[in-house]
């Protein structure tokens, strides 16, 4: 189990434990996370998996895939610190990873 | 197209055939006022949730029914065992002409998809909205006087239309041409199908070789230049492309304006809610989606399949409709009720998987412009005395003869 940090627009803070291997996204979907939809399941046609990763992360997640940058751009408003978390692939050296969940997700 | 001759594959138990059709059953047929999605929610009740129905495609094939919206998911998400690729033209023209990207199976698919996703990016629908509300707003005002309209010619049709010339960069003098392809097309008889199909896909031919002769900047010269993995798309890809954005974008939207009315119509106290709060607008309109959902996913297996001890056989055909995920009691508390603000509203009206809808920004973004409109410019309205609206089921579910009245 590994430790992530989901903050929502407002500012609240909810911590899940998400199994080892587990993408982002399947652990807040399981979870009802309200605002990670994850319509797709993780097949990178929705991007209603939209987060923005703390600055303090950005450079310790393994990069975007050429196919996930193409359709970052389905996302409502991305930014730089922007990802779709169903491809982020959890393992302990996420730990702690702090997640911003975007206004909307469509 | 000669109707086959229902025949149940022996490796199906009988135990689990059921006499059902989105064509046939009670609701699914042309029905007066009624509502062919409560129609099937029967299902969730009366179980079970895998069957056989032994004659459920428009020209008499037998499918699975997958009834529970976490067993269509992880159908959907299967395509290895069940492909999207069914040969929806060879079957109706004989023509191998595929879907692109409907038709292609990852990991194809996701190379078409990147090339195509820009094309419908929130950024894109929000440089549409002004032309698709100005579209909205010249047809409302074209009917307002008259006190009535028959909502799908006069207002959702030629709306769905006008925003897929606009999105296609083809001019709207040919707006009545196209309604009556489509016309033919989603409403005809199956011959007149037929030849909107045959006209809809030569008038894409055309269009391609006119820009192949004079280039311009639209949708059609983005995919003439396009790459994809080093070489350009063939002809046939294009086509695919194109005609597959007619059959996908045109029909849903209108259907979902259709039956978005028809609840309104019906139902005055959410009329009036959504008068008095602008706001709600938008959750209603996924609420409506969730609840009125149109289409079925349709696969075909290529490998045996075991889904909890059924055997589903490579070559046996499995719809996952969307309507009745929607109604699933495990996903959405009272699901036959319609909440306006519905709460964590995870529908599926756009599908599962690698082809979740590559238009739902711009047909989320047409059904609040249209309701935001109608709402805006017409007083409260009814379903005109006298008449009745017409629904049916089918591949996409549809609604004709919606005559409001807001005398
Ligand atoms: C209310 C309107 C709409 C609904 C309910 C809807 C629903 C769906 C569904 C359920 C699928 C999956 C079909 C399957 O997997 O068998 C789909 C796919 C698709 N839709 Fe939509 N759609 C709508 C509007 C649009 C619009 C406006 C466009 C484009 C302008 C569009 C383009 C597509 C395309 C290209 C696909 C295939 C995606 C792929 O295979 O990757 N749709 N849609
Ligand atoms: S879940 Fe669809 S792109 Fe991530």
């Amino acid at each position: 189990m590994v430790l992530i940090h989901f903050i929502s627009p407002g500012g609240d803070r909810q911590s899940l434990d998400i199994p080892d291997g587990w993408s982002v996204m399947e652990g807040a979907v399981k979870e009802g996370i309200d605002g990670i939809l994850g319509d797709c399941g993780g097949a990178l046609s929705c991007a209603t998996c939209h987060v923005r990763v703390d600055d303090a992360w950005r450079d310790r997640l393994p990069a975007a895939t050429a196919e996930e940058v193409s359709m970052l751009e389905m996302a409502i408003d991305p930014g730089p610190d922007s990802r779709l978390c169903c491809q982020i692939r959890v393992n302990p050296a996420l730990s702690g990873l702090v997640l911003t969940l975007p206004e909307r997700q469509y | 197209m000669p109707q086959a001759q229902p025949v149940i594959p022996n490796h199906v138990p009988p135990h689990l055939v059921r006499d059902f059709s989105y064509w046939k059953t009670p609701g699914m047929a042309p029905t007066p006022n009624g509502n062919p999605q409560a129609a099937l929610s029967f299902v969730h009740r009366e179980g079970p949730p895998l069957f056989y129905a032994p004659a459920n495609t428009y020209d008499g094939r037998g499918t699975w029914v997958v009834t529970r919206a976490e067993d269509q998911r992880r159908i959907l998400q299967n395509p290895e065992v069940f492909s999207s690729n069914r040969g929806i033209f060879m079957a109706a023209l004989g023509e191998d002409l595929p879907m692109v990207p409907l038709e292609k199976d990852p990991p194809d698919h996701q190379m078409y998809r990147a090339l195509l996703n820009p094309l419908l990016s929130p950024k894109r629908v929000d440089a549409m909205e002004a032309g698709a509300r100005e579209r909205a707003v010249r047809l409302i005002e074209g009917f307002k006087d008259k006190g009535s309209c028959e909502i799908m010619n006069d207002f959702a049709f030629p709306f769905a239309v006008g925003v897929f010339l606009q999105f296609l960069g083809v001019s709207d003098d040919r707006r009545d041409e196209f309604l009556g392809w489509a016309n033919d097309q989603f409403h005809g008889t199956l011959d007149q199908r037929l030849n909107a199909m045959r006209t809809v896909v030569n008038f894409m031919k055309g269009l391609i070789d006119l820009r192949k002769r004079e280039p311009a900047e639209d949708f059609v010269g983005f995919l003439l230049k396009a790459d994809v993995q080093g070489r350009p798309l063939t002809d046939k890809e294009i086509l695919g492309i194109a005609v597959l954005l007619f059959e996908a974008g045109l029909d849903t939207v209108a259907a979902a304006v259709g039956f978005d009315l028809y609840h309104l119509a019906r139902h005055p106290d959410d009329q009036q809610r959504l008068r008095d709060d602008r706001d709600l607008i938008k959750p209603a309109v996924e609420e409506f989606f969730r609840a009125y959902s149109t289409i079925q996913m349709l696969r075909k297996a290529v490998k045996d399949y075991d889904f909890d001890g059924i055997m589903i056989k490579a070559g046996d055909l499995v719809s996952c409709p969307t309507m009745i995920a929607n109604r699933d009691p495990a996903e959405f508390p009272d699901p036959d009720r319609i909440d306006l603000a519905r709460d964590n509203n995870r529908h599926t009206a756009f599908a599962y998987g690698p082809h979740r809808c590559l238009g739902s920004h711009l047909a989320r973004r047409e059904l609040i412009i249209g309701l935001e409109e109608f709402l805006a410019r017409i007083p409260t309205f009814r379903i005109k005395q006298g008449t009745a609206p017409v629904t049916y089921g089918g591949y996409v579910f549809g609604i004709e003869n919606l005559v409001l009245d807001w005398t």
